[in-house]
């Protein structure tokens, strides 16, 4: 509510009807945004997040990923840490392709370890749509991460010794795909690539409350393809994290 | 620049991932059909890439002159035998069937269909084979036999798969399995197989054979054995008949099969024993009394041969006539000093000279004593031992068989045990650098040699001997000496003899020890021209002396009923000398030279191997058969030979076979 504006006197300064409190000021100033937003990401200890994503692979397979995702700001930036299942299964265009004598590169269900780090490239206190949600803080963000796959069922009749170097070889061995061959898709090739590089871009909503929103757009770039093999090269990853910063 | 090159390296990433042919092929696609049988057999076995799936089926088609048989899956067709389902590998697809088909197929293929609801196949190269009506042995494709145990006690009956194209193995590993029945044994002797039946299926068993006693027994693995062994009457018959009754799609069929006992095999003569002792050492040192040649080459034969203080033989008189018979007596008048005592002996002697002449009457003395006691039944004199004081050898021929002369020289071809043993280089060059020398000295040198050795390098770094032992054989009086001369000895020890019927069967094995020990035929020396006959060196064939890897022949061809076991020798005793030997070096400077030398301590044998042990073990080198020697048997893969009778396949190779045993898989080796 307005202060009322006090009726200038005769004689007075011909300014005064003109003058207004500064809190009046203010108010008007910053108009909607009257309550700012002061949740600062950096001074934040760690953020934690259920994380979900939808692959868009280049090939006839569907595939999604769940987990969970611990971020923890760092010298301007922020490192995350993830964890997912990742799962595929079969289109209508792949169930055809298992009838035929034709295969295609894919990835059988997995787990999945990310480790990423976001530099922000602009942030600010934005409004939001409907207004019943309240302001918030946005952190536009640049990604680049490493992803992991884990294929447990790949380790079967393996030496410690062969588990101990499989883990670390960028591409998984014929034993490996021999292990895996029954959780493939009908018209799976199981794609060999073990590492994945992707970069990315994506909006870090943070209320007020510490609760935040991450949605992202990551893209697989094939970098590391001369060492994993894939013939998966670029896909992209579209993921939505929630969770709480504290 | 490098921003291009990303844009490039997305661009050329960006595209959808390709399909690939999973790249299957057939690597077996083999059908049989069986006319007594009515049935058609399946083997196949298909390859791929990354990508075969659980859903893809086989599909087999045929023509008959009652029906067109259309593509069906294999899994869909009944089935005469048991298949088992085969993992032989994620990228592999492997299997058999047994489809019954009553009349001859034709137009027989088989097919890979990618999947039951897709339209996409891959066809096979088939191979088609018809095998028509005969006898069950070579017109069935299963033959049942029998084999034994190692103690030729147990049974155990086995199946063998017989097709055109697969191996009895592979058809296993391809899941098929067959039930069989066993019953109704019966042992006795008769020669039921015959070269077209090796195996003996099919025969008829003879009525008069003497029942086992034993039950039905069945499996569908492909061998059972009989849980009871045969009976103890059972030990002279060669051949076990039973009743055996197989499935096929007519029903089934029953027949004859026969198990034949292993051949029993035992080593021939396990151990030949040949005591080897210790010997007396008969010291003498022979030299000038008169006068010292030189007292430092005089200390070190005293020390090589440790004799210590013994009081010297002169030998200053050697150009008289009463010279050597003088010597003569004093080495006997040692023998029979020696000789109560009952063991053999040995004449150690140091020879001090250094004039032209000495050691020939040395060697003309020792020559009278010492080779007319070799053969004699201990305790004897069985040789000697001379150092010298030159680098010579023996010069008497009769002297080289029971005498070690050190040092000695090469005497071309000659290669007596003396130059065997002690032949040495007249010169023992040094190396030099610079103000260092280094060299060594043979531990038995000549004077010359260790003179000039001591002088550059002192005596302390000359080396010393530790001890000196010298073993012998013992002989018995019933030993039988058959000398070669210089080329030996070969020696009966004790009687030692292998007995032989005529049926006997022996395998020599090869084996690397070095081979002592010989065999004697009585035949062999009797008759007269055989040697030429048989390319046998003339000396041995005149003494009937065969080397154990030629008795296997021998004895099939002249079956004799005994054969002695000697040894064969060179040389009566084997001196052990331990040692201590010196890398000697010295460093020379201002006219002054340092010695100094690196000690070890090694031994040598001086002699013969022969008398290292004092058994010879022949069980794996010679190993002989009493009875059911033309029988089949095992090899060390536990595979039957089937077509391979000891007699025959043994007479050079080792035996070592590997027998069936109770508790072993349904699944012997039987390629």
């Amino acid at each position: 509510m307005e202060a009322p504006v006090e009726a200038p006197r005769e004689g007075d300064d011909v300014l005064s009807p003109y003058r207004l409190p500064y809190d009046a000021l203010l108010a008007r100033s910053i108009g909607t945004t009257s309550v700012p937003v002061k949740f600062d990401w950096r001074r934040t200890n760690a953020q934690i997040a259920a994380t979900g994503s939808y692959l868009v692979e280049l090939n006839n397979f569907n595939g999604m990923r769940a987990g969970a995702l611990v971020r923890v700001p760092s010298s301007g930036a922020i490192l995350e840490f993830g964890v997912s299942y990742a799962e595929s299964w079969d289109s209508p265009s792949s169930r055809l392709l298992a009838l035929t004598p034709y295969r295609q590169a894919g990835h059988p269900d997995r787990l999945e370890l990310d480790v990423a780090v976001g530099l922000p490239l602009a942030e600010g206190v934005v409004t939001t749509f409907p207004k019943v949600f309240p302001a918030m803080e946005m952190v536009f963000n640049a990604y680049a991460g490493l992803r992991y796959a884990v294929y447990p069922a790949a380790f079967d009749h393996l030496t410690p010794g062969e588990v101990l170097g499989a883990l670390v070889a960028p591409s998984l061995s014929a034993d490996e795909i021999d292990n895996l061959n029954d959780a493939r898709l009908p018209a799976m090739q199981i794609d060999p690539g073990r590492y994945g590089l992707l970069v990315g871009l994506g909006d870090d909503l943070y209320f007020k409350s510490g609760f935040f929103l991450s949605p992202r757009w990551m893209l697989a770039v094939p970098l590391l393809e001369p060492v994993t093999h894939t013939e998966l090269l670029v896909w992209t990853d579209l993921s939505l994290a929630a969770g709480v910063a504290f | 620049m490098n921003r291009w090159v990303i844009v490039a390296g997305l661009a050329l990433g960006c595209r959808k991932a390709p399909l690939h042919d999973l790249g299957a092929a057939f690597t077996l696609a083999d059908v049989s059909w069986f006319a007594e049988e009515e049935t058609l057999f399946v083997f196949y076995e298909l390859t791929a890439e990354q990508g075969l799936n659980a859903e893809s089926v086989v599909e087999i088609t045929w023509t008959t002159d009652d029906e067109r048989m259309p593509w069906t899956a294999l899994s869909a067709l009944p089935s005469v035998h048991t298949h088992l389902p085969v993992n032989c590998g994620p990228d592999t697809r492997c299997g058999s069937a047994s489809v019954p088909v009553a009349k001859e197929p034709r137009d027989v293929a088989l097919r890979f269909r990618y999947h039951p609801d897709g339209e996409l196949a891959l066809g096979a190269a088939t191979v088609f084979n018809v095998v028509g009506s005969g006898p069950p042995w070579s017109h069935r494709s299963l033959i049942a036999y029998g084999v034994l145990d190692e103690k030729n006690e147990r049974i155990q009956w086995r199946a063998r798969h017989q097709f055109p194209t697969v191996r009895n193995q592979r058809a296993e590993e391809l899941g098929l399995r067959r039930a069989f029945t066993v019953r109704y044994p019966a042992f006795g002797t008769a020669p039921l197989a015959t070269p077209d039946n090796p195996y003996g299926y099919g025969v008829t068993c003879p009525d008069t054979w003497t029942d086992a006693g034993f039950g039905e027994i069945g499996t569908s693995e492909r061998a059972i054995f009989y849980p009871d062994p045969l009976p103890l009457g059972a030990s002279t018959a060669s051949t076990v008949c039973a009743q055996v009754t197989v499935t096929d799609a007519t029903g089934t069929f029953t027949t004859g099969e026969i198990a034949r006992k292993n051949p029993e095999v035992r080593p021939a003569f396990p151990v030949l024993r040949s005591p080897i002792r210790d010997t007396t050492h008969l010291p003498f040192f022979l030299g000038p009394c008169d006068r010292t040649i030189s007292p430092e080459h005089e200390a070190m034969l005293r020390q090589r041969l440790q004799l210590g203080d013994l009081p010297t033989t002169c030998t200053d008189d050697w150009q008289t006539p009463g010279f050597v018979p003088g010597l003569v007596v004093r080495f006997r008048e040692a023998v029979e000093a020696a000789r109560p005592a009952g063991q053999d002996m040995v004449l150690v002697v140091a020879l001090n000279q250094d004039e032209r002449g000495v050691s020939a009457a040395v060697e003309e003395a020792l020559a009278l004593v010492v080779p007319e006691e070799r053969h004699r039944t201990s305790p004897r004199l069985a040789g000697a031992f001379v150092l010298d004081s030159d680098i010579r050898g023996i010069t008497v021929p009769e002297l080289s068989p029971v005498t070690l002369w050190c040092p000695s020289t090469f005497y071309g071809d000659v290669t007596d045990a003396s130059t065997r043993s002690c032949a040495i280089a007249p010169d023992n060059a040094d190396l030099e650098l610079g103000p260092f020398s280094f060299g060594t000295l043979p531990i038995l040198p000549s004077r010359d040699q260790y003179l000039e050795f001591i002088d550059q390098y002192s005596v302390a770094q000359a080396g010393e001997v530790e001890s000196l032992s010298f073993r012998a054989p013992e002989f018995a009086a019933t030993a039988d000496h058959v000398d070669f001369g210089a080329f030996g000895v070969v020696t009966f020890l004790n009687n030692e003899a292998i007995s032989a019927e005529p049926d006997d069967a022996f395998s020599y094995c090869l084996t690397e020890d070095p081979e002592f020990v010989v065999a004697r035929s009585a035949l062999l020396a009797a008759s007269d021209g055989y040697c030429e006959e048989l390319g046998l060196p003339y000396d041995t064939c005149e003494a009937g002396i065969l080397s154990l890897e030629l008795l296997p022949d021998w004895h099939q061809y002249f079956a004799e009923s005994s054969y002695d076991i000697g040894i064969a020798w060179d040389f009566p005793f084997l001196l052990n000398m331990r040692y201590e030997v010196v890398a000697a070096g010295s460093v020379t400077a201002f006219g002054f030279s340092v010695p100094f030398g690196i000690a070890s301590s090694t031994q040598s044998y001086y002699g013969t191997e022969v008398w290292t042990d004092s058994t010879y073990s022949l069980g794996d080198e010679l190993t002989q058969c009493d009875r059911f020697c033309d029988h089949p048997t095992f090899d060390s893969a536990g595979v039957y030979h089937v077509t391979d009778p000891f007699a025959a396949t043994y007479a050079h190779n080792c035996y070592r076979p590997a027998y069936p045993e109770p508790g072993d898989s349904g699944s012997p080796l039987d390629p």
